[in-house]
């Protein structure tokens, strides 16, 4: 059986799936001991409360199984506690609470650990469970299976699209902004630059003629696209005003000031010596980005991948993972940067470090078991424009996980072509969302030790969560 | 002819991936004691000096000293976290056994699968 089989696929994600389910059922069994560990300390203290109130309680002292008695519980502030290990210590009523209270911080802690790693094992089971309905339900398994001819008229025709939306929104901007502008139109032949001391007249017969050359639908998704790109400037204004932090608000309201007065005056500058430079200037800034979040977070196997995604997820709001925005994005966002400098990325970059040191770092994992799957769920554009604010960063932000934490980290916006995988199956609504996002701690630095009630064979194996991507807390 | 080379090799790495797991099994026993231990000294310094410390030995209590059951606890700490070193140690070489019988079983699988083919190819 070969390994790219969907057969094998299949039986693959079948066994991970089972596999799933059982590190699930452990985990919500180690979860419902801490709880009742829990739960009884909290009974006890309550009864050691009360207990020094009376000199002596009336009481019905059990005998055995089947039998009480009745008596008194004198000397009520002298309790004998056990401290763990067979050591037992006799004292006052309060100390045993204050022993009591620090034994429940401990127990409280591994509950909650215990809770983020249940509900990331139950994101993972989602991921399982709709990737395996997708795989019987599709006819066609994934569409890379398509032929060669297929997949190239494809991507021709989706590289044909991206140049007229770009076109297209370039010829908005200039229009809107005015002269001493190159216009680059798209003609026939390819680009051709000419300068837009031309007449509005003759602009306009140039986009008719370019609409003439396209097919009415092609019109048609091009009026599409524009409407997309418009509600994507108001999303990320939205986002922008709703974003939590003070300094990204800041940032990003100077990054747009500067927009607005840059793109006219400099648009034209920029397009053609920098056309050569623009991958290497958009790479390195990029790779600037890339190096800050490398030294934020642990090294790992998976980096380089999630580096790639991550970028996108920072960018305050204008993350656009829509293939056809990026040009327009990236050339905003390529202004902004080499007005500004290097300065706020830095800020950014500090302010987002500190955020970031534990944001970072769990927003990984949900992306790794993404990775490992193979696909990213990018969500679906239109959908996007949800109703909370949150929802909509985190929607924007995209991939599996790490849409709340991505607020706090937004950093001053770096333009990025990343692996954008555009898998239009798993639309991710907001109830998987909610599943998904706050089950992100999943590697955080579990300081606070598991408590001693632990007991290892109910555990899954530490290799096997290993495998699963899951950090055994130690 | 490579089969039974490579069952043999197959059942050596099984071998090791469950020494391994038994290896995490008392890892994580060693982690849960280290910790109770842990408590349990912090506990006993938080103690004055005159409270009264009891051992449970079997359905009895024992009273103690509050200074000798502090100087046990330690000595009980230092031991489990040398145990713990000695089975981190053990893990580490393990993993690189495995790892190694991983790559032998792969190789001989893809030599076995390269035969398959050129015998149907001949057939």
């Amino acid at each position: 059986m070969a390994v790219d089989s969907p057969a094998f696929i299949d039986s693959a994600l079948k066994v991970y799936h089972v596999e799933v389910h059982r590190a699930i059922k452990a985990q919500e069994e180690q979860l419902s001991q801490l709880c009742s560990a829990r739960d009884q300390l909290q009974q006890t203290m309550q009864t050691l409360a009360e207990l020094p109130d009376r000199l002596r309680h009336t009481a019905m002292i059990p005998l055995g199984k089947h039998a009480f008695f009745p008596g008194h519980l004198t000397r009520t502030n002298e309790v004998m506690v056990h401290l763990g290990d067979q050591y037992f210590v006799e004292t006052t009523a309060a100390a045993a609470r204050g022993i009591l209270q620090r034994k429940l911080d401990v127990v409280s802690t591994g509950v909650s650990r215990a809770e983020q790693q249940l509900q990331a094992l139950r994101a993972r089971l989602d991921v399982t469970q709709s990737s395996l309905r997708d795989d019987t339900t599709d006819g066609e398994a994934t569409e890379i299976r398509s032929s060669l001819e297929e997949s190239d008229a494809l991507l021709a025709s989706a590289a044909s699209k991206r140049k007229q939306a770009a076109a297209a929104a370039r010829q908005r901007q200039q229009q809107q902004h005015g002269q001493g502008v190159v216009s680059r139109v798209r003609t026939a032949s390819g680009y051709s630059y000419t300068p837009l001391g031309l007449s509005e007249g003759q602009q306009q017969q140039q986009q008719q003629q370019q609409q003439q050359q396209q097919d009415p639908e092609d019109a048609a998704l091009q009026a599409r696209l524009e409407e997309l790109i418009r509600l994507e400037e108001q999303q990320q204004q939205a986002d922008e005003q709703e974003a939590p932090c003070d300094q990204q608000q800041q940032q990003q309201q100077q990054q747009q000031q500067l927009a607005s007065i840059q793109e006219g005056e400099e648009e034209d500058d920029r397009e053609e010596p920098a056309a050569a430079a623009d991958s290497k200037a958009r790479v390195h800034p990029a790779a600037q980005h890339l190096q800050q979040l490398e030294e934020q977070t642990d090294s790992d196997d998976e980096d380089a991948q999630q580096h790639g995604l991550q970028p996108p997820q920072q960018q305050g709001g204008v993350v656009s993972q829509v293939v056809e925005r990026q040009p327009k994005a990236q050339q905003q966002q390529q202004q902004q940067q080499q007005q500004e400098g290097r300065q706020q990325q830095e800020k950014a970059a500090a302010a987002g470090r500190i955020a970031a040191g534990t944001a970072a770092a769990p927003s990984r994992p949900p992306l790794k078991s993404a990775l490992k799957k193979g696909f990213l769920t990018s969500p679906s554009k239109p959908k996007a424009s949800s109703s909370s604010s949150s929802t909509s960063s985190s929607s924007s932000s995209t991939t599996s996980g790490s849409g709340s934490s991505s607020g706090p980290q937004r950093s001053s916006a770096t333009a990025f072509t990343g692996a954008v995988v555009e898998r239009p199956v798993l639309a991710v609504d907001d109830s998987k969302r909610d599943a998904v996002v706050p089950a992100v701690v999943e590697r955080v630095p579990l300081a606070a030790p598991p408590p001693a009630s632990t007991s290892s064979a109910s555990r899954p194996s530490k290799f096997k969560l290993r495998r699963m991507g899951l950090e055994t807390p130690e | 002819m490579a089969d039974p080379q490579l069952a043999e090799a197959v059942q050596t790495f099984k071998a090791l991936q469950q020494e391994l797991q038994a290896n995490a099994q008392t890892r994580q026993q060693l982690i849960s004691q280290i910790n109770e231990t842990e408590m349990v000294k912090e506990e006993l310094e938080r103690l004055d000096e005159d409270s009264t410390v009891y051992k449970q030995i079997g359905p009895a209590m024992i009273k103690q000293d509050l200074v000798e059951a502090q100087t046990n606890v330690s000595k009980r700490l230092e031991f489990i976290q040398g145990e713990m070193r000695r089975v981190c140690d053990k893990h580490v070489a393990l993993e690189a056994k495995a790892k190694e019988q991983q790559a032998l079983v792969m190789k001989l699988q893809a030599k076995q699968q390269q035969q398959q083919g050129t015998a149907q190819q001949a057939a």
